[in-house]
């Protein structure tokens, strides 16, 4: 059983690459696509979030049950053992570098784990391509999507376990920027996974050396480290390089919004600010992203 | 009406094949400005046109082009050269049933290929149970389709595509699969849809099916239009090009020489009765003469008949002639044999013409003489079979059921 690939009745199907310049209203065409197969969308990201846990007796539990260790862990280790205390911290803050690095790696893996199974989504859903002709460009959103509804979910599990039990102070009316960060982090990761998949169609060495990077992208973002000359000294000169970095706003952001800006030598920015920061990133990458698929995905079904 | 349902111009697909990893890499590396590619043309420089409501089959020997034009056509890949348009919605069932997810259930797959087809989920509902009813897969829709059986999946592709009332449907030698009860649904339900006035696209190996269910054809060999008309016409000539080509070798193979003194035949040839032309190739009903020419050193010790065949690829015997059958005696030393057939009732085939030198009981056989050139009969109707039977028809009226 076939579908053709978005095209509609009667229009001609040209032969030759498409040009750089018809790529470039990829982007909108691509948000078209989107919202008119929302159904497939929706239904893909469903699938891989109970793909994950098939064959589970807790199936469904556990992606709650996972943040929920995480910050247990995060938070004994870092209030009760590790002597870690950040300097004139009242006592109902010492949990703070403890939800700082929660937060973080939550961010971080729910960013990161997009991007990278995205760029072999369309190698292993190869049948798909060349015999369904499924639209190939929703695969890599429905990676991001499904690990950001992750992400999500562990949020979602730190609000009701570190507010409901007056571990951290409620966020409160910040918790609104919450629907445009996370459409500026879903715009990012999908403008990389589009690359990133696209990519490994080609060369399967892209998803390998993709690993690497983010590796070392990881560690260059402020995710298990504060960067703040009272916690680091040696920050200083790198400083104004550190800042650059799209995803230490986001990690900034987000921990901005569920940490009320506290504690308030680690928020030299404000929430505004730090999304001023990222907003040109996310949608740089989209339309980076949107085009270069375009440009590339006719010949997805002869190479896959 | 009277719009093209398919528009085809000088299409062409070139696969890039790379001798190695490296090449591949250097030429991503440079943008494409370093071409480490050969390009392999899988089709190129086709050009038709299919009528609305048109039924068009497609021929050829496999590597031909076939499956690439079909996938072309379907969307899941695309042209390297020229273009192409389809008319209305488009339904394909390409490489048996292989569009399945193997990991989902019929149920889910069917979900999946309706919100491809732009279904809404009411819309697939009210269709579900009318697939599920035409597929016959019973309990298994909630298995995974890797559980199926080929039968079932080519079904349940064949139930899906045709459900979604496409206005042109494309069909790749899907017919052949399944057992008769369901290739007899099949070819109802594309029947059906042939006279609901829409466009059918029939890929197929059997030639019967071709000039049975479609008007005109294409036949394309190499990637290249070799042929494209009415369907009778084209199949004709193809089923001789893959004659000629398939039977090289065994057409050449020399006739058994009999040892010296032995009898033998020298020559034969089939000639045209109108212009005493020789030929190997006639239309059906053509009146035609077969002549051998033989020699016999030593009449007295080797008793002689003659015989003449028409076999078929396959060596089956379709008709035949011989002196000790029709009484004829063959006395001389040498001499010329003129067997004369009028309006041959060969149909449309390729036939071996063996000439046979018996002893006089007609069971030994002395020498047997195969002409080099096969004889290539044209038919210009649909009649089935391998020889017109001379008939007609009567009707009575229905009195009382036949006694036992």
């Amino acid at each position: 059983m076939q579908a053709t690939r978005e095209r509609e009745p009667g229009e001609w199907v040209e032969a030759g690459p498409v040009r750089f310049v018809d790529g470039l209203s990829a982007s909108g065409r691509l948000v078209r696509t989107i919202a008119a197969r929302r159904e497939l969308v929706v239904a893909g990201v469903r699938r891989d979030l109970a793909a994950r846990f098939s064959g589970t007796l807790l199936g469904r539990l556990w992606p709650l049950l996972t943040p929920l260790f995480l910050f247990g862990v995060y938070y004994f280790l870092f209030t009760r053992i590790f002597g870690f205390r950040l300097e004139g911290l009242p006592e109902e803050r010492r949990a703070a570098l403890g939800v700082w690095m929660f937060i973080g790696t939550l961010v971080w893996t729910g960013f990161a784990e997009g991007v990278t199974r995205a760029s072999t989504v369309l190698v292993e859903n190869g049948t798909l391509i060349k015999k369904l002709a499924f639209p190939a460009e929703l695969l890599p959103l429905q990676t991001v999507l499904a690990s950001t509804v992750t992400q999500l979910l562990a949020f979602g599990v730190f609000a009701v376990v570190a507010f409901g039990a007056s571990l951290w102070p409620f966020a409160g009316a910040a918790l609104a920027w919450v629907p445009a960060i996370v459409v500026l982090q879903v715009l990012f990761a999908y403008g990389l996974a589009l690359c990133a998949s696209a990519a490994t169609v080609f060369l399967r060495d892209a998803a390998a050396a993709l690993g690497l990077l983010f590796t070392v992208w990881m560690f260059a973002t402020p995710v298990f480290w504060m960067p703040v000359r009272e916690v680091l000294p040696t920050i200083e000169p790198w400083l104004p390089w550190i800042e650059r970095n799209p995803t230490h706003s986001l990690c900034y952001a987000w921990r901005a919004v569920l940490m009320s800006s506290e504690p308030a030598l680690a928020f030299p920015r404000s929430i505004d600010a730090e999304l001023a920061a990222f907003a040109p990133w996310s949608l740089g990458a989209f339309v980076v992203g949107a085009t270069f698929f375009a440009c590339v995905k006719r010949r997805f079904a002869d190479e896959v | 009406m009277g719009a093209a349902a398919i528009e085809i111009e000088r299409l062409g697909k070139a696969y890039r094949r790379y001798a190695s990893g490296v090449d591949r890499g250097l030429e991503l590396a440079s943008f494409g400005s370093v071409r480490r590619h050969r390009e392999f043309w899988a089709l190129r420089g086709v050009t038709a046109t299919l009528a609305r409501g048109e039924a068009f089959g497609l021929v050829g020997g496999n590597g031909a082009g076939k499956s690439t034009l079909l996938k072309l056509l379907a969307g899941t890949t695309f042209p390297s050269e020229g273009r192409f348009r389809v008319a209305g919605r488009l339904g394909a069932l390409l490489e048996l049933g292989a569009g399945f997810h193997l990991d989902l259930s019929g149920r889910e797959n069917l979900q999946l290929a309706g919100a491809l087809l732009g279904l809404s989920r009411a819309e697939l509902r009210a269709k579900e149970g009318e697939i599920l009813d035409f597929a016959e897969i019973g309990e298994f829709v909630d298995a995974p389709v890797r559980t199926y059986s080929t039968g079932m999946a080519v079904r349940l592709s064949f139930a899906l595509a045709t459900a979604i009332d496409p206005d042109v449907l494309i069909i790749d030698e899907v017919l052949a699969v399944g057992d008769l009860y369901f290739q007899k649904k099949c070819i109802d339900r594309v029947l059906d849809f042939k006279r609901r006035g829409k466009t059918i696209l029939l890929c197929s190996h059997s030639l019967y099916d071709v000039r049975n269910l479609c008007e005109r054809a294409l036949w394309l060999e190499h990637g290249v239009v070799r042929g494209l008309g009415d369907s009778v016409s084209v199949t004709n000539d193809y089923a001789t090009f893959q004659r000629e080509h398939s039977d090289a070798s065994l057409t050449s193979s020399a006739p058994s020489t009999p040892p010296a003194g032995l009898p033998r035949v020298l020559a034969a040839r089939v000639v045209r009765r109108t212009d005493g032309a020789e030929v190997h190739e006639i239309e059906a009903g053509e009146s035609i003469e077969v002549r051998v020419w033989w020699e016999n050193s030593d009449p007295e010790r080797h008793a002689l008949q003659l015989g003449l065949g028409f076999l078929r690829q396959d060596r089956t015997l379709v008709a035949a002639a011989a002196t000790h059958l029709d009484g004829v005696t063959v006395d001389a030393r040498s001499g010329a044999a003129v067997l004369e057939f009028d309006a041959l009732p060969l149909l449309a085939g390729q036939f071996t013409v063996l000439v046979v030198l018996f002893d006089g009981d007609g069971v030994h056989r002395h020498h047997e003489f195969t002409l080099q050139e096969p004889l290539t009969v044209r038919a210009r109707t649909k009649e089935l079979g391998l020889v017109r039977l001379p008939h007609r028809w009567r009707f009575a009226p229905l009195e009382a059921p036949p006694a036992r």
